[in-house]
């Protein structure tokens, strides 16, 4: 194999793993209030998490960005609860608006940083971004969609089932990812 | 609801969104083999408690040399058809920020036709583990992607 598909690989089963919950949790809270119907928003909404996500990638690639990582470790669980809180508090209402635009672009920025270790051990030596970097960010972001394609299939058949139940998904669906993110909150307060 | 438990259970047995990777630079010019391991200093120091029984620290001074080498030797080797396992020239180690670097030499005077990689290290401390290898010849790249039960790679180099 190539050195490009070997990175491509590290990336993608970086996120579709269970060690990548925190992740993958997130995008879950997210695509909640999204309907199989609504999927081309859903789309744009991950492309926004994908986008933020992808500065901070960049930026901690240029070492532009220094961070406690304890601190980030603490932020990523606590942008689910929000996430997971926006919706709840708005259960019943059309979500799918530019709001959801915003919470997936300016999350995602957070998101990037929980990766930003691991420049160090890709780069330092003898390959560069295009080489090393470029092909880990892609599989990262394919295994996101890969988790967005798994959820969407659910809720998919869930609406089938239980037509017009969509408010009950919602709610199901945030309040799991509220709990789980607080305790993940409260297992990594660095305070 | 079972989903939900699962969920529940992962989080409370305290998974971690960890990264468990090393990359291993190997560089032939000059009629030798240039070896760099990278390794994440907290996970070496992990296999080398888990070895010794006792809580090693690697330090800036390259404490704790000969237990290092003898874990890494234990898990990595080359090997060509002709030579066998070929032995390799231990230089030493230095740590930066939370990364290990190992640096391994051998002199070749030419390269045999086909050059095999063992690299199981870190295998029995994380299932997870993944050892990246990049070999450089004349300006050409090899790369294999090592995990648990595919430790193994040849590279034919004629």
């Amino acid at each position: 194999m190539s050195a490009f598909s070997n990175y491509l690989r590290l990336g993608y089963e970086h996120i579709v793993s269970f060690a990548a919950l925190d992740h993958i949790l997130f995008i879950i809270a997210l695509m909640a209030v999204y309907q199989p119907k609504h999927s081309l928003r859903l789309l744009w909404a991950i492309t926004a998490f994908t986008v933020g996500h992808s500065i901070t990638l960049s930026l901690g690639a240029l070492e532009l960005l220094n961070i406690d990582q304890a601190l980030i470790e603490f932020l990523i669980p606590l942008t689910i609860v929000i996430t997971a809180l926006h919706n709840l508090s708005k259960a019943g209402q059309n979500q799918n608006n530019r709001s959801k635009l915003w919470i997936a672009g300016l999350f995602g920025l957070i998101h990037g940083l929980g990766f930003s270790n691991y420049y160090g051990m890709l780069t330092m030596g003898e390959l560069n971004y295009w080489q090393a970097l470029l092909p880990f960010n892609l599989g990262v972001e394919l295994g996101q969609l890969a988790v967005a394609a798994v959820f969407l299939l659910a809720a998919g058949i869930y609406h089938l089932l239980r037509p017009r139940k969509h408010r009950d998904w919602t709610l199901f669906i945030s309040g799991v990812a509220f709990g789980l993110a607080a305790v993940m909150c409260i297992e990594t307060w660095p305070f | 609801m079972l989903i939900t438990f699962f969920l529940a259970w992962t989080i409370l047995t305290g998974a971690d969104h960890d990264f468990h990777v090393s990359v291993t630079r190997v560089v032939y010019q000059k009629g030798q083999l240039q070896f760099t391991g990278r390794y994440f200093a907290e996970d070496l120091e992990a296999a080398l408690r888990q070895k010794t029984g006792k809580a090693l620290v690697l330090d800036k001074q390259g404490g704790h040399q000969a237990e290092l080498q003898n874990y890494l030797e234990a898990h990595f080797s080359l090997q060509s058809p002709e030579a066998g396992i070929l032995p390799l020239q231990w230089l030493g180690y230095e740590l930066e920020g939370d990364l290990c670097f190992v640096y391994y030499e051998y002199t070749l005077e030419r390269l045999p036709e086909r050059l095999c990689f063992s690299n199981r290290l870190l295998f029995d401390q994380f299932e997870d583990q993944s050892n990246l290898l990049n070999f450089e010849n004349e300006g050409k790249l090899h790369s294999a992607f090592l995990r648990p039960g595919e430790d193994r790679q040849c590279f034919d180099l004629k």
